[in-house]
């Protein structure tokens, strides 16, 4: 990655060193630890991790949303060609909506069920108005301005669900519903945190399709966040995946589906191929389980779990090593470092 | 326990059925609305309806005969008797309970027995009635105000001074039995800072601004417990709201804090608050009781506490539905109060 | 069979580590000390009168002075305390055994039963405080009895309704179900295998209780309709200072200072119990 020269730009959003735990009644606790990360305008990166990866952490992370027991640091925090690390709280709050938006995984907590969903649609035109005159006239107009969005994210009577409280929709019609929200502001950024897990099938590829189309159409850079290895291949154009609070593994789909070096990764390829290809054939699992934050092994953290660990594995923590066009957190793959660490 | 709106209501049973009616009518809310009002009306008018039947009966499992209480032990049969005629009470029972109710229908709550012989219950609380709905509602608005603020600013501020002060504060005030602060109140304000009457209280009928000033030691007395009791519930309403998702997706569209405070924290906090205030009325009421004693307050409490002590039974039982119908009347207003703010309509 | 998780040293340890519940205990355990002994370290008796001292401001022999015919306010309080206490715990107990008995029952039957006890709980609940109260006292007259049934009519429907929507959460559970098929009659389940899993908020309600009910029961004393004079209670330890309130304010602000602090505590234990009776509350997993 490092020695392809990246017009500035054209990245969307850049972090180096990104820390994040929360503080509870016993002490610090870790979540994930040296996320590195770049996404590029028009770019889909996802971020592949089982649940308690870290992943939702990560992606919270980017727009600030973290409880308030959570502490974050970093190294590096652009985003556009803000330097974020000296923001106060009311100037990146400025970002957030505008700039970036969040498609969150369940459609139903995302809404005040107090309100309607004609009231959330003019809040958030209202709140566009500012970005431009044709905005605000845009806002003024909102009803119209929103049933031609929910026309585009497949809501047909737009107009009936305006009129709607959340609680009466289902929750195919809130996700996109939501999708629509988001696309009025027109954010530069958007992370979607598994937004299809909780919808069934038929609406989750009915999503997902709504996204490929997005991601052609829109300018935006996309963080999208699965548990899913099959929407992430045909989704994402770049890949991140991410093990108990770390990125193991980083780089363009193709070529991780292609060879991928992670152990995990190539664990969790094997299970999602397994699932695709052969319903008959045995599941290969990855013996073990996730550690828990609090209880991470000295070495690698993937080590107790890895069938091709080795002495060091076990009382070394290996950095993220530059590969060309991959980065890898292994040691197997030392010598291939091109950074000259 | 922080649900929709908890509604204990009489004919629930019927409501619900009816209210699967106005479901149906949801596409135009504000029928299904009115509907619901409808059925609330109907369904607390019955309430009245039974509770009146309930106070008649419980009135008639007191011992004595009011003839007796009235006259006095020596009076002769003759006079015993005729008393009996004039004021009814020879009649069979459900002779007699129609006769209340249909007096009720028209306004006629029959005639004082001891306290003030002869004279119109109905006059005696026509006068009453009003200082005491006035020190009610007076002592309401203060606990809301102060409970809003203390909630509000324990729940912002939690786990700060700030929090530990107002739910110190709250817990200090629930602990005070209100009789007792009545009388502090009054060393503090009437005799040490002469700021306000200690005893009279003029009518708001007649002054208003005079029962405000009157009335504002009573009204308060009666408040600082029951702000104690809002206030907490106030600040567990909002942390539990604060915790919520769509507290969370609101700041992702960027909205800001105070914002989201009032159109998603507090905007859904208020329904188990104002369900709260719903359940304190009866003991908002005892308080009015005990208080109209102290500041010396003409009110419909006081006058059931004679009636009690002088066994001027037509009185207790005027006061009785009297009560009964203020509480239901208040459960009534919350239970609609409820329904406007809360969509889903839970029970 | 429903296995009962309950060690006293558990308890113990649970009140320990919530500050309200051992603020709560504190307070109550000093109060408890107070009434018990403290008569024996006051040379006064509570209706000891001396014309020598009415109305003395609080010194070293009076530590609360006294009242108008000169009985030591301190040992009126004591003793008072102790009326009050019995007569709330024993008022609130009744009412909360009646309540839970009806709610429990009316919860378990269901069918068309429930329905209808709980209209009446909901009607009884409509009645305010002390109207209730009142009414009882014609029924029954003046007097402590009077006021222990009273306090107790006051708390039935809170207990009945309380109980009741506990018993319809446990009904369900797989052990009930058991001891149904296994042919027990109803009464037996009920208080074998209902009774134990609904005591724990009942617990809670009944020291709420106790905090409100020496209210009610302070406040019929104090109107004169509760325990009667000379017999102390708090409420007519407090109703015979009001009189002279303006020229000796001691009495009642002493007096019902005390009740405060017995009030306090039995809040503070109530919730500390509360909170401890419900931790999943408190601890929230955050990932």
């Amino acid at each position: 990655m490092t020695d392809t020269p990246i017009r500035s730009d054209d990245v969307a959003l850049r972090i180096r060193g990104l820390n994040a735990g929360f503080r509870m009644s016993d002490g610090y606790l870790p979540i994930i630890e040296d996320v590195s990360l770049e996404v590029r305008k028009g770019e889909v990166l996802g971020i592949i991790g089982e649940s308690g990866s870290g992943k939702t952490v990560t992606g919270m992370s980017i727009l600030h949303l973290l409880p308030e027991n959570a502490e974050t640091e970093w190294k590096v925090f652009d985003f556009l060609d803000l330097d974020v690390t000296g923001m106060d709280e009311e100037a990146f709050r400025d970002l957030r909506g505008n700039r970036m938006a969040v498609v969150f995984q369940d459609p139903t907590g995302a809404f005040n069920p107090a309100k309607k969903v004609g009231w959330h649609f003019h809040q958030v035109f209202e709140r566009t108005a500012v970005k431009s005159p044709d905005h605000a006239i845009r806002a003024k107009d909102w009803r119209n301005a929103a049933i031609d969005l929910m026309r585009d994210v497949g809501i047909a009577h737009g107009a009936n669900v305006l009129g709607q409280y959340p609680h009466q929709l289902s929750g195919g019609m809130l996700q996109r519903a939501l999708i629509a929200l988001v696309l009025a502001f027109e954010p530069d950024l958007i992370l979607a945190d598994e937004p299809t897990t909780n919808l069934d099938n038929i609406v989750e590829r009915q999503i997902l399709d709504l996204f490929r189309d997005l991601q052609k159409r829109l300018d935006s850079a996309f963080v999208f966040i699965t548990h899913d290895m099959t929407i992430a291949a045909t989704l994402c154009d770049r890949i991140a995946v991410m093990y108990a609070g770390r990125i193991v593994e980083l780089g363009s789909t193709k070529e991780i589906f292609d060879d991928p070096k992670h152990p995990y990764t190539q664990g969790l390829l094997a299970t999602a191929l397994a699932l695709e290809e052969k319903s008959g054939e045995r599941l290969q699992e990855i013996p073990g389980e996730l550690p828990h934050p609090g209880a991470l092994p000295p070495g690698c953290v993937f080590a107790p779990r890895c069938p091709h660990v080795f002495g060091r594995c076990e009382t070394e923590r290996p950095p993220l090593f530059d590969l060309p066009g991959r980065e890898v957190r292994c040691l197997l793959y030392e010598d291939d470092d091109v950074s000259g660490r | 326990m922080l649900r929709g709106c908890r509604s204990d209501w009489l004919l629930n049973e019927f409501v619900v059925r009816f209210a699967g009616i106005a479901r149906k009518m949801e596409g135009a809310s504000a029928l299904g609305f009115i509907w619901y009002l409808i059925i609330r009306l109907g369904g607390a008018l019955v309430t009245i309806a039974i509770g009146a039947v309930f106070v008649f009966i419980l009135m008639q499992l007191i011992p004595g005969d009011p003839a007796i209480a009235a006259l006095g032990e020596n009076a002769t049969d003759e006079n015993v008797a005729a008393f009996r005629r004039i004021h009814g009470l020879d009649q069979p029972l459900p002779v007699q309970f129609w006769i209340w109710l249909s007096g009720i229908a028209q306004g006629d709550f029959g005639k004082s027995i001891t306290l003030a012989q002869g004279y119109p219950v109905w006059d005696l609380m026509v006068q009453r009635l009003p200082n005491t709905l006035f020190i009610a509602v007076y002592a309401l608005v203060i606990a809301v105000v102060i409970s809003f603020f203390a909630g509000s600013i324990a729940a912002l501020r939690q786990g700060r001074m700030s929090d530990t002060a107002a739910t110190s504060a709250s817990i200090l005030g629930i602990s005070m039995p209100d009789f007792w602060l009545s009388y502090v109140l009054i060393l503090v304000f009437s005799l040490g800072l002469g700021v306000l009457p200690a005893f009279g209280f003029t009518s708001p009928l007649e002054s208003f601004s005079g029962a405000l000033v009157n009335g504002a030691l009573p009204a308060f007395a009666i408040a600082a417990p029951m702000a104690g009791v809002f206030a907490r519930i106030l600040r567990a309403a909002l942390l539990e709201t604060k915790r919520r998702d769509y507290v969370t997706a609101a700041r992702s569209f960027g909205f800001r804090d105070t914002f989201v405070y009032m159109h998603y924290i507090f905007r859904n906090a208020l329904i188990p608050f104002v369900t709260v205030i719903g359940v304190q009325v009866r003991y908002l009421v005892g308080g009015t009781v005990i208080i109209e004693r102290i500041f010396g307050i003409a009110g419909l409490g006081s006058m059931m506490v004679d009636g009690a002590f002088g066994r001027d039974f037509a009185v207790v039982q005027a006061c009785m539905l009297a009560f009964l119908v203020f509480v239901l009347g208040v459960n009534l207003i919350v239970d609609i109060i409820c329904a406007f703010l809360d969509p889903r309509r839970t029970h | 069979m429903a296995e009962s998780n309950f060690s006293f040293k558990r308890l113990a340890r649970d009140i320990l580590r919530n500050r309200s519940a051992t603020a709560g205990v504190g307070i109550i355990g000093f109060m408890v000390l107070a009434m018990v002994f403290g008569p024996s370290f006051v040379p006064y008796e509570p209706n000891d009168m001396d014309f020598m001292a009415i109305r003395e401001v609080p010194s070293w022999t009076h530590p609360f002075g006294t009242d108008a015919v000169g009985r030591d306010v301190l040992a009126r309080v004591l003793y008072g305390a102790r009326i009050s206490m019995l007569v709330t715990i024993i008022g609130v107990t009744l009412g909360g055994a009646a309540g839970t008995m009806i709610g429990m029952t009316s919860g378990f039957v269901g069918r068309w039963v429930d329905p209808v006890v709980m209209r009446f709980v909901d009607l009884l609940m409509a009645f305010p405080i002390f109207v209730l109260a009142l009414f009882l006292m014609l029924v029954l007259g003046f007097g402590i009895q009077p006021v222990i049934f009273a306090i107790a009519l006051v708390y039935v429907p809170n207990f009945a309704r309380l109980a009741r929507n506990t018993t319809l959460a446990v009904k369900e559970e797989p052990y009930v179900q058991a001891a149904r098929l296994m042919g027990q009659s109803n009464l037996r389940i009920m208080l074998r295998e209902i009774l134990p899993n609904i005591a724990a908020p009942m617990f809670v309600q009944l020291t709420v209780g106790f905090a409100f009910g020496i209210v009610i029961e302070a406040g019929l004393s104090f109107l004169g309709l509760g325990v009667q004079p000379p017999d102390p209670s708090l409420g007519v330890v407090m109703a015979d200072g009001k009189d002279y309130f303006l020229a000796h304010p001691w009495v009642i602000t002493l007096t019902g200072l005390t009740l405060m602090v017995i009030i306090l505590g039995l809040n503070l234990l109530g919730d500390g119990l509360r909170d401890i009776l419900d931790p999943r509350l408190r601890k929230r997993s955050m990932a």
